[in-house]
């Protein structure tokens, strides 16, 4: 555990940069710390007297730091950030909801035109419904720490676990869809149809369609879910990787 | 004179936070914390820097090319980040110099004439 980890949190909270830079920063701030502190304790101080020496020294107001953010700011957030808080709102989310709007545009007819879709029936509305989910989650997730970058280690897994639960509902709603089109069908055999085998067919491609649209769905939550997971696993990583002095 | 020789006086304080740094690597290279306190020791105690404003005006400069940040493992679990003078920051102190002793040759003129 770093000696300094109350100097390096504070700092780190109110460094407003993306990872790695934030991290490196901290990583020679800890280094020369560490160094102050060795020299105090060989001029003779005792450990507490050094601590208290070398956060005094080392006190890093809140203009260094902002001035420390200006130096490694990008364009684009020095663009963002000389806009007002609500006029950066404002365009974040027009840019979201045009990104959504295009999205649904140019994926949603081809998709449904496709074969599983057309046969799938009435259960492809729950799928699509948890897939909705699934997509604000991820928009929101993506956002936060693609984005906005503002990264609370408590929270970075916080978005991810509801589009994991979209995907378990899609998976739920093809097994439940599967199962009552079969059932369907084994009622309309056991009435007398006409040409059972013909039902059978029926009823079997229904279930197998609307298992195919979940699955696909399923699938895909499931990898949007790890990428994000892993984005903010190596974010979170980073960000404590410090107090490890890695 | 032309303006790359010029000090600034708006910005005196950084010209001279930067050309100081850049004075203290023409000696070799050094970590951030060591730059602070060569230079507290080599004034006498005259410039005092606050190490939290050393960080910025050290990044700053290696932005610019000045001086060159390496990363350096120092025991098995300690990194260290270290600074050396590149060639361009070497030629820009050289004319800082130059600039900060006609700056200051002016500066006496006007002090003198005025108590003369």
């Amino acid at each position: 555990m770093n000696r300094f980890r109350g100097t390096l949190s504070r700092v780190s909270r109110k460094l407003d940069l993306p990872q790695p830079k934030k991290s490196r920063i901290l990583l020679e701030l800890s280094g020369d710390l560490n160094d102050a502190f060795d020299a105090c304790l060989e001029q003779g101080m005792d450990e507490a007297e050094a601590r208290r020496r070398v956060e005094a020294m080392f006190d890093l107001s809140d203009e260094a730091i902002d001035e420390l953010v200006r130096v490694h700011d990008t364009a684009l957030r020095k663009l963002l950030g000389a806009m007002s808080i609500e006029a950066r709102t404002r365009w974040e989310r027009a840019l979201l909801v045009v990104l959504l709007a295009f999205i649904a545009l140019a994926a949603g007819r081809p998709i449904l035109s496709l074969g599983p879709f057309a046969l799938a029936g009435p259960f492809v509305w729950p799928v699509a419904g948890f897939s909705l989910v699934a997509l604000t989650a991820a928009i929101a997730q993506a956002y936060r720490l693609h984005i906005r970058r503002v990264y609370d280690t408590r929270r970075l897994r916080d978005g991810p676990a509801w589009i994991l639960a979209a995907a378990a509902g899609c998976l739920a709603s093809g097994f439940t869809g599967s199962t009552v089109e079969m059932s369907r069908a084994a009622r309309v055999i056991a009435a007398g149809a006409e040409r059972p085998l013909a039902a059978f067919i029926d009823g079997a491609l229904a279930a197998s369609a609307v298992m195919v649209v979940a699955l696909l769905a399923g699938v895909l939550w499931a990898v949007v879910w790890s990428v994000l997971e892993h984005s903010a696993g190596r974010i979170a990583e980073a960000e404590v990787a410090w107090l490890y002095e890695e | 004179m032309d303006d790359a020789q010029r000090i600034e006086t708006q910005n005196l304080a950084r010209h001279c936070n930067e050309d100081l740094i850049l004075a203290i690597l023409l000696r070799g290279e050094r970590h951030g914390y060591q730059l602070a306190l060569e230079l507290e020791e080599r004034s006498g105690g005259f410039f005092r820097f606050n190490h939290g404003t050393l960080y910025p005006i050290l990044h700053k400069l290696e932005q610019d090319g000045m001086i060159r940040g390496t990363w350096k493992r120092e025991g098995p679990k300690r990194r260290r980040k270290s600074y050396t003078l590149t060639e361009k920051g070497r030629d820009y102190a050289a004319l800082q110099r130059g600039a900060w002793r006609d700056f200051f040759t002016r500066f006496f003129e006007i002090m003198e004439d005025g108590l003369r």
